[in-house]
């Protein structure tokens, strides 16, 4: 993600906001509505919360766009508003339904394992065209990312669905940058485990 | 590097991120060309991270910019109607602060304005009890009044000269009227010249009054302003002269002594059965005047010596 040109662009745009331009702040939500509903949607797993909280980001975003500084980037600071109100949702609605991920009908579980066994070869090439076209094998992917817990999902989903790198995510989370790269290499490292138990 | 299972996930992982430096990646790479299992954990992590990022990125709602901005003039109206609603709330209690402040101030001038008094004023007199009087003992009397000075003549007539000159002698002196009468005596008249106090002419007067009855007539007269126009009044009694001689002013001794000269020619005319309504047109419609008696005179009054009175004792015919 190219988010040092972003800022060029975001710096005109904040200032326009902050004037009341209304135009601006349409051009701010189209920006970025794609990639901050994504992030949110793959980390509460809810087309309609996700959608909710997308609006709500970006109405607290223009709401208090007074108040940012540009300490952080605007993406950055965008992020971290989006992730910090999905968090807190999740806190306060435990909405996420851990569901196995076997839960399919048996005919379709089958095949979906075989997908999977098929995926995690060793051998086997790992064309994400491909992957992408394959949607059960996304709603492995989605489910076992749903199995991990909220701070591990959001670091993979930071940086593996949004391509922020390892410093971003710190901003975003306020976390260390040596906690991400712990946070991440555990939450890889269970999603391996997850998808591999899929299979047993 | 270190050998820690941990240690070895991280850097695979930032290797994976491309977020090691140089020199980690060169010992990376070393690791994965001589270590098999190190090279086969890379791959798998490496698929993890192809099947998470190959997830098809989901657009947002189509209206979002308009749901945004919906809630955004929503949020705005409401605020602007929530500020109006504490303005409306901050003048409410603005109001009510003042009122408490007045209040308070109020009271506290009240307490102060107490504190001063109680500092400035006077100690109240304490209202003792009268203490009750007892017999023998003196008791505070009530302010005395002056009375005026009387100047007058008392012309009395009776058959019984002697016994009355000598009732009158005696009268004189039992009530320690010597000294301030004089006495010049003739044949047939003997004259009283009296300058005493109103207690000793009420003595000398009780006196004369247990034989009264035995004068044939009795006439006070009483000087005025006009010189030689006394007030006369005819068939005078002792209490009556007691009233006439007893008045606080020269003006209402007059008033008196024609009232009760009115009174006595009345009466007279009654008696003998021709009423004279009034042979003074002053003397119509007087009330007829109260007599106090000697007892409250003397309670009363200041007793000096201004009574002047010349009483003449004459043989009548």
């Amino acid at each position: 993600m190219e988010a040092a040109n972003i800022s060029i662009d975001d710096a005109t745009l904040v200032e326009k906001c902050r004037q009341g331009d209304s135009d601006a702040m349409e051009r701010l939500i189209i920006k970025y509505q794609d990639r901050i509903y994504n992030v949110i949607l793959r980390i509460c797993a809810n087309n309609d919360d996700a959608a909710e909280l997308t609006q709500e980001t970006f109405v607290k975003v223009i709401e208090n766009i007074g108040k940012f500084q540009g300490r952080s980037s605007f993406y950055t600071w965008a992020f971290r508003i989006a992730v910090n109100l999905t968090l807190n949702f999740r806190r306060r609605s435990n909405k996420l339904a851990v569901r196995p991920l076997e839960a399919q009908g048996k005919e379709s579980g089958e095949h979906k394992k075989q997908l999977l066994r098929d995926f995690l070869r060793d051998d086997s090439a790992s064309d994400p065209a491909e992957l992408a076209q394959s949607r059960e094998l996304c709603e492995i992917a989605v489910k076992a990312l749903m199995r991990l817990d909220d701070a591990q999902r959001t670091v993979v989903v930071l940086r593996d669905i949004e391509g922020m790198n390892y410093a971003q995510i710190a901003g975003v989370l306020n976390i260390q940058l040596g906690t991400v790269r712990s946070r991440l290499s555990r939450a890889r490292s269970n999603l391996r485990g997850i998808m591999e138990a899929f299979l047993q | 590097m270190k050998a820690r299972p941990g240690n070895i996930e991280r850097l695979l992982n930032g290797y994976i991120d491309d977020e090691l430096s140089v020199r980690q990646q060169t010992e990376v790479k070393r690791l994965l060309g001589n270590n098999p299992k190190i090279a086969r954990r890379l791959r798998q992590l490496q698929k993890c991270k192809t099947l998470i990022s190959s997830l098809p990125a989901v657009e947002a709602p189509p209206e979002m910019v308009e749901d945004v901005m919906a809630r955004l003039a929503r949020r705005s109206l409401l605020g602007e109607e929530t500020a109006a609603i504490n303005e409306r709330a901050g003048t409410r209690d603005l109001f009510l602060r003042k009122v408490l402040t007045a209040a308070a101030m109020i009271a506290l001038l009240g307490v102060l304005a107490l504190v001063v008094y109680t500092i400035v004023a006077p100690p109240r007199q304490r209202r003792v009890p009268k203490p009750p009087i007892v017999a023998g003992e003196d008791v505070i009397e009530p302010p005395r009044i002056m009375l005026a000075k009387f100047n007058g003549r008392l012309e009395l007539k009776t058959a019984d000269f002697k016994e009355m000159d000598a009732f009158m002698d005696r009268a004189v002196a039992e009530n320690g009227l010597v000294r301030c009468t004089g006495i010049e005596r003739l044949a047939d008249k003997t004259t009283y010249v009296l300058t005493c106090g109103r207690k000793g002419l009420d003595r000398l007067l009780e006196r004369l009054d247990k034989n009264w009855a035995r004068l044939d007539s009795a006439t006070l007269f009483v000087e005025t302003d006009l010189f030689d126009r006394p007030v006369a009044v005819d068939a005078v009694t002792t209490d009556q002269i007691t009233e006439i001689t007893t008045q606080t002013t020269s003006q209402d001794t007059v008033r008196v002594a024609k009232d009760l000269a009115l009174l006595n020619d009345v009466t007279e005319q009654l008696r003998t059965g021709a009423v004279l309504l009034a042979s003074d047109p002053d003397r119509i419609g007087v009330d007829r005047p109260v007599i106090t008696g000697r007892e409250a005179i003397e309670k009363t009054t200041v007793d000096k010596p201004n009574v002047e009175l010349v009483i003449i004792l004459t043989r009548s015919n």
